[in-house]
């Protein structure tokens, strides 16, 4: 009986309580996209006027002081490449990313206000993308600290 | 009766097949982020304990690890049940599954969200701190 009850006759809806729901997720969502948006303008922008010599050798410094020991041999190259794929596809993911989410955010709410159901399937799609992006990054991701981890063990 | 009221439209908000398809997606991804999620974390705890220095500062590292893994761990529990929920209730068009899935969603960016805010002000503060040493030192 308790499952009859909790089991929608005409499929699944978008009801009060999970439309607050995807209210929430929304709002919080282009809050994300617009921070972060903000943030990736922020730091680009400082790196570009305060470009001078000594800003750029403190950070070198710091770097060079926060890099882990490579591997020998064949291993090292694979994870330098590994290192530089992740670098190039983190910066290429983070502003996708960021425009999924908001995309996602749009037109989600606009589906769920007005109850447009093409609105909410493109705002469904975009997470979609986001998440599939997201998985990406997640796995080049583990894949790096992988090879820190091994190399932490080995050196 | 009328329907003015925007809360009262999203009754009429049907999960049809396309956003079958896309939520189906969604949680298959979600659950695979979550589980790299987990591995990684994990990764970072035994990275922290293998390359941790020595004495007091291990101690206050180790403690900041572990409060980081608390919080990861916390948000990729969250994602994985979005997943697990929304995932059966596309099978079985389980209303409650659904929503509780949605709101698993709901705190998984709302975690997030909070973080960012955190992370924001320390950057923030970090700037901050770094313009103040590099215009003391001259």
């Amino acid at each position: 009986m308790e499952q009859e009850t909790s089991q929608s006759l005409f499929g699944l809806k978008v009801d009060y309580e999970s439309g607050s729901y995807f209210r929430e997720t929304t709002k919080w969502a282009r809050f994300i996209a617009i921070v972060s948006l903000v943030a990736v303008v922020v730091v680009l922008a400082f790196f570009l006027l305060a470009n001078n010599d000594r800003l750029a050798s403190e950070f070198s410094r710091a770097y060079e002081e926060n890099q882990t020991a490579s591997l020998p041999g064949t291993l090292g190259s694979v994870q330098q490449i590994l290192k530089q794929i992740s670098g190039v596809l983190f910066g290429i993911s983070v502003p996708v990313m960021v425009v999924l989410l908001f995309l996602f955010a749009k037109y989600t709410r606009r589906g769920i206000d007005a109850a447009e159901k093409e609105s909410f399937n493109t705002g469904l799609k975009y997470l979609k993308y986001f998440f599939i992006v997201s998985g990406v990054a997640a796995l080049m991701g583990l894949l790096s600290t992988f090879f820190e981890t091994i190399v932490l063990f080995l050196l | 009766m009328t329907f003015n009221n925007s809360a009262d439209n999203t009754f009429d908000l049907e999960v049809d097949a396309t956003a079958r398809e896309h939520l189906r997606s969604i949680t298959s991804w979600a659950r695979i982020i979550a589980l790299i999620g987990f591995i990684n974390t994990a990764l970072s705890l035994v990275g922290l304990i293998k390359a941790g220095p020595e004495g007091g500062a291990f101690a206050i590292a180790l403690v900041f690890g572990l409060v980081f893994v608390a919080i990861m761990v916390m948000i990729y529990l969250f994602l994985l049940r979005f997943a697990n929920h929304t995932a059966a209730s596309l099978q079985t068009d389980n209303q409650e599954g659904f929503n509780y899935g949605i709101d698993s969603l709901r705190s998984y960016f709302k975690i997030i969200g909070i973080l960012l805010i955190i992370v924001v002000s320390l950057v923030c503060l970090g700037f901050l701190l770094f313009g103040l040493g590099m215009a003391m030192r001259g």
